[in-house]
């Protein structure tokens, strides 16, 4: 027989028809309609309808549906501040020796560099704890850190006002990136201002900034030059540039318009490559006895004084120049744990500061290299306080809050904060928030790109749910892809393919200790198939806490996705997040890409706002498959980390007299039933000779998982044994050879169409 | 008359007006009232050219659950069709995503305690009853699913070995040195149950 004969074999092999009604099945889901769970229409993907990018489709709505949903909850905004100072502090220009932290205290200690050897492929920098409350200072760690943010503006376009005419006179001068939309105004951009004052005193403020749509041309036309412009009462805008909006506002309303648009004319634009920040020049500190927090911020000495009149206030200074203030509320977190904090650019950084729950023990900072400095909150008065003083240009995007135990309780993603940083912004992030990613269950703190392309209609949520989807209203009938980008996310383009090769062939684990009563039986020996090649459909990142009873995975499915997953109900970077229903102990994500799909699951002690976070900081990992999780829960270790293939696997079961089944052993590329130990019971981790097991111990049965090599899991299970019996066991696996393994009784062919496995 | 890689390009760059059918563009009834629905009808007529080839490549690979993965191939290729780029061809394309299909499918269905080529139930009613058909069968269902996804491209549906390798996502040399397994394994199959 040859491969003609082969051929004319399977051309002759008739091909059972396609059932009734599959065409019209198929036309049907092709068509359109998908009743989703909560009883609405679902359009599913059609020609040329692709999913925007979501990080230029405007979420406003969805951001506005869960800061309402958390109002609701009684969780609301406490404020915005922008330039106003603290009001009160009587003026006292001493300098507070006490509010200076020393640079003697042996403050911080540096940690074995743990960082997972997933996190980025640059050197990691060390993980630390500084424990001295007036010595926090995250400068060190902006040595090694990449280039932050990375979309950061190289230029900004302003007046050269010190080029206006002699006798006029320049007062104040400044600018800076607003605050990113943590919670409110002002948006993503920067702005410039600068009071000026002519030669018969009249002033002016002249400013510059990035067009946020507040300001809508709708009063009397003039022009500016040659550039069309509008009065707002005698105020006169113009645009420098497309988004580039100009401002002159007469600062006395009787100031002619005639007036303001010659200071209009006299005004020349100019490329400023940095901003000067916050107003450097605030009143010091009036009780320098309060401070109770300090450190250093971009080389400058912060500190933070605390009073509790008539409510937790903690007033911050930077070169004892006042810089922000919290005002807390009056009580201290009710049962809902949730952290209430102030973020404000100050010279030099961004300090957020706050009050957390009283289980809260110390706060982490995530950096996305995987790097972490533990730093301290501080008791006082009954209540938690925090503060943590990023300074300009570190690259810090999550902010953790651990128990006592080092426990992580919530995790607060911070966005990237632009250098010469002003504008503050307070709320709340409630513990495991689902909705909160950052403050007031605003979403669109990560849609950093200025909002575009087509008007997104907003689909009502299912009675008591807070899903939101937005679907575009071009595209789907116009058979055009032009107007919606696609997601930029490519898990295909940058990813190797699949292994084609097996890997390292698998030991010969042998039992050596009888259990008694029962006839030890191997099943087949698969590699005696030589290409017996493995599938590689899914890549497969798992990741243990210290305990290792907490797992992390990172599944990733490098192709055009066919099951449809659920309805976005959020927006992490460029991925759509959806959720997936999952048993109780366990939480998962999906980010979709048009290109594949990543799955982010976790069973144990963490939330669906840690898989966010997580996420966030996926990064891809130049030639090899995998991310770059620049981003974990403190302590998380990898665990696998592989294509997730179907084989080889080896097997032996131990049977009664009578045929039944009473133990089995099945090693191979087992990862992904991890899940299942740790789902269905309360296991323990044992150290049984080399091996690091779990142990679940159910009622008839003792279930053991390890990792017996790269790559190579084992599952055990006894039935009717003690844990011990069956640790005995485990403990008596050898390394052995083929003839070895072959000398064990093969096992008779399985006549069982289901699964006849004690893992089923 | 246009090449069937300049008529997907036309497809894909004007939303729907022709198709491929039986290896001709075949304009689509432009009396269908909306754009929707005439790309529905000009995709489903080009799934329904390509349907035999795939259908026989499919059941090959998952034997009964034929018409559940050729459904999801099907959506997905819909799904997908705008990334289309017609620098493959269709039947290579559409075979690729029926491949990985057909794997989603039987990984969704592994047992762990056995081997994924025991969960490929063929029914053997199809062979009619001849004796090589179904011993033909047997042996496939010994293959793994890359050899026999290999054998079924090349011998069964005349494949070259780049075709298959575009299927497949694998070199070329992996297509060549995974088929001469699959036959040598086909063959002793056969030969051990004195088929001709």
């Amino acid at each position: 027989m040859d491969a003609g004969d082969i051929s004319t074999l399977l051309a002759d092999m008739p091909t059972p028809p396609a059932r009734d009604g599959f065409w019209e099945d198929l036309r049907v889901q092709m068509g359109r309609v998908e009743i989703s769970e909560g009883g609405h229409d679902e359009r599913v993907v059609v020609l040329g309808e692709r999913r925007p990018d979501r990080r230029r489709t405007p979420r406003v709505v969805v951001a506005c549906a869960a800061a309402v949903a958390l109002v609701v909850v009684g969780l609301v905004v406490i404020g915005h501040r922008e330039d106003a100072g603290p009001a009160g502090p009587t003026p006292d220009t001493s300098t507070p020796e006490s509010s200076t932290p020393t640079t003697s205290r042996a403050t911080s200690t540096t940690e074995s560099a743990t960082t997972p050897s997933t996190a980025s492929d640059a050197t990691p920098r060390p993980n630390a704890t500084i424990t001295d409350p007036l010595a926090i200072d995250l400068d060190p760690w902006l040595t090694g850190a990449p280039a932050w943010p990375p979309d950061a503006r190289e230029s900004y376009l302003v007046f050269d006002v010190a080029s206006l005419p002699t006798g006029w006179v320049v007062e104040s001068e400044g600018g800076g990136n607003n605050l990113p939309a943590v919670a409110a105004q002002p948006p993503s951009g920067y702005s410039w201002v600068a009071i000026v004052r002519s030669t018969d005193g009249a002033r002016y403020a002249v400013g510059a900034r990035l067009d946020d749509g507040r300001v809508q041309p709708t009063g009397d036309s003039t022009d500016v030059g040659q550039l069309p412009g509008w009065w707002d009462g005698t105020s006169l805008y113009w645009h420098l540039e497309s988004d580039v909006l100009a401002s002159v506002v007469p600062l006395q309303e009787s100031t002619p318009r005639d007036d303001v648009r010659a200071l209009a004319s006299l005004l020349t634009p100019t490329s400023a490559s940095t901003l000067t920040g916050p107003d450097r020049t605030g009143q010091p500190n009036p009780d320098p006895a309060a401070v109770m927090l300090g450190g250093s911020i971009g080389g400058a000495t912060w500190t933070v004084a605390l009073s509790s009149t008539p409510s937790l206030t903690l007033q911050a200074y930077v070169d004892d120049h006042f810089a922000a203030v919290f005002s807390g509320s009056t009580s201290a977190p009710g049962i809902s744990p949730y952290v209430e904090s102030l973020v404000e650019g100050v010279p030099n950084g961004v300090l957020v500061l706050g009050t957390v729950p009283d289980s809260v023990g110390a706060q982490r900072v995530m950096l996305t290299d995987g790097a972490t400095v533990t730093l301290p909150t501080l008791r006082w008065n009954d209540r938690t306080v925090f503060v943590t003083p990023i300074p300009e240009g570190l690259d810090v995007r999550a902010i953790q809050f651990l128990a006592a135990d080092a426990t992580v309780l919530h995790t607060m993603l911070l966005p990237p904060f632009g250098p010469a940083t002003r504008g503050g912004s307070a709320g709340t992030s409630l513990f495991g928030d689902p909705d909160g990613l950052y403050f007031n269950g605003c979403k669109s703190c990560f849609d950093r790109a200025t909002p575009s392309g087509p008007t997104p209609t907003t689909l009502a949520p299912t009675d008591g749910s807070t899903a939101t989807t937005t679907m575009s209203t071009t595209g789907s009938t116009t058979g055009s892809t032009d107007e919606v980008p696609a997601s930029t996310v490519d898990v295909i383009g940058p990813w190797p393919s699949g292994p084609t090769e097996l890997g390292p062939p698998l030991p010969y684990l042998l039992p050596t200790t009888p259990i008694d009563g029962l006839v030890m039986q191997r099943g087949d020996d698969m590699e005696e198939t030589p290409d017996s090649s493995p599938l590689a459909t899914r890549y497969m990142q798992t990741f243990v806490s210290a305990d290792q009873l907490t797992v992390l995975t990172i599944a990733t499915i490098a192709q055009p996705i066919v099951t449809p997953v659920a309805a976005p109900t959020a927006t992490v970077g460029p991925w759509a997040v959806s959720d997936r229903r999952m048993v109780a102990g366990a939480v998962a994500v999906d980010l979709s890409a048009d290109a594949g799909l990543v799955t982010l699951t976790a069973y144990g002690d963490l939330t669906r706002t840690d898989l966010l976070a997580v996420a966030e900081g996926l990064r891809d990992r130049p030639d090899r498959a995998g991310w770059n999780a620049s981003v974990l829960p403190h302590g998380f270790v990898p665990y696998s980390d592989g294509w997730d293939t179907a084989g080889p696997l080896r097997d032996i079961r131990w049977v009664a007299a009578d045929g039944t089944l009473h133990g089995e052993l099945v090693y191979g590329n087992v990862i992904d039933q991890l899940p299942s130990v740790l789902l269905f019971g309360s296991p323990s981790i044992r150290t049984i000779g080399t091996r690091t097991v779990y142990v679940l111990d159910t009622d008839t049965t003792i279930r053991m998982f390890w990792r017996e090599a790269d790559g190579v899991f084992a599952q055990f299970a006894l039935v009717g044994a003690s844990e011990d019996e069956a640790a005995s066991v485990v403990a008596g696996l050898t390394i052995g050879d083929r003839a070895q393994w072959n000398a064990v009784p093969a096992r008779a062919p399985s006549t069982n169409d289901g699964c006849d496995s004690l893992f089923c | 008359m246009q090449s069937e890689h300049e008529a997907w390009k036309d497809f894909v760059a004007r939303g729907v007006s022709v198709c491929i059918e039986d290896d001709k563009v075949v304009a689509i009834d432009e009396s269908v009232p909306t754009a929707d629905e005439r790309r529905l009808a000009a995709f489903e007529a080009t799934l329904r050219a390509h349907d035999p080839a795939l259908r026989s490549f499919v059941y090959r690979l998952v034997g009964r659950d034929v018409d559940d993965v050729l459904q999801d191939t099907y959506l997905a290729a819909y799904r997908a069709l705008s990334g289309f780029r017609a620098e493959a061809s269709m039947r290579t394309w559409l075979h690729s995503i029926a491949f990985r299909t057909a794997l989603n499918h039987l990984r969704a269905g592994r047992r762990w305690s056995r081997w994924i080529e025991r969960e490929v139930v063929f029914d053997e009613d199809v062979a009619g009853g001849v004796a090589g058909r179904v011993d033909l069968l047997r042996a496939l269902q010994r293959l793994s699913l890359d050899q026999r996804a290999v054998l079924v491209l090349v011998d069964g549906q005349g494949f070259t070995y780049d075709e298959a390798a575009l299927v497949l996502g694998v070199a070329a040399g992996t297509v060549a040195s995974r088929l001469s397994r699959a036959r040598e394994s086909v063959r002793a199959d056969l030969q051990e149950r004195k088929v001709p």
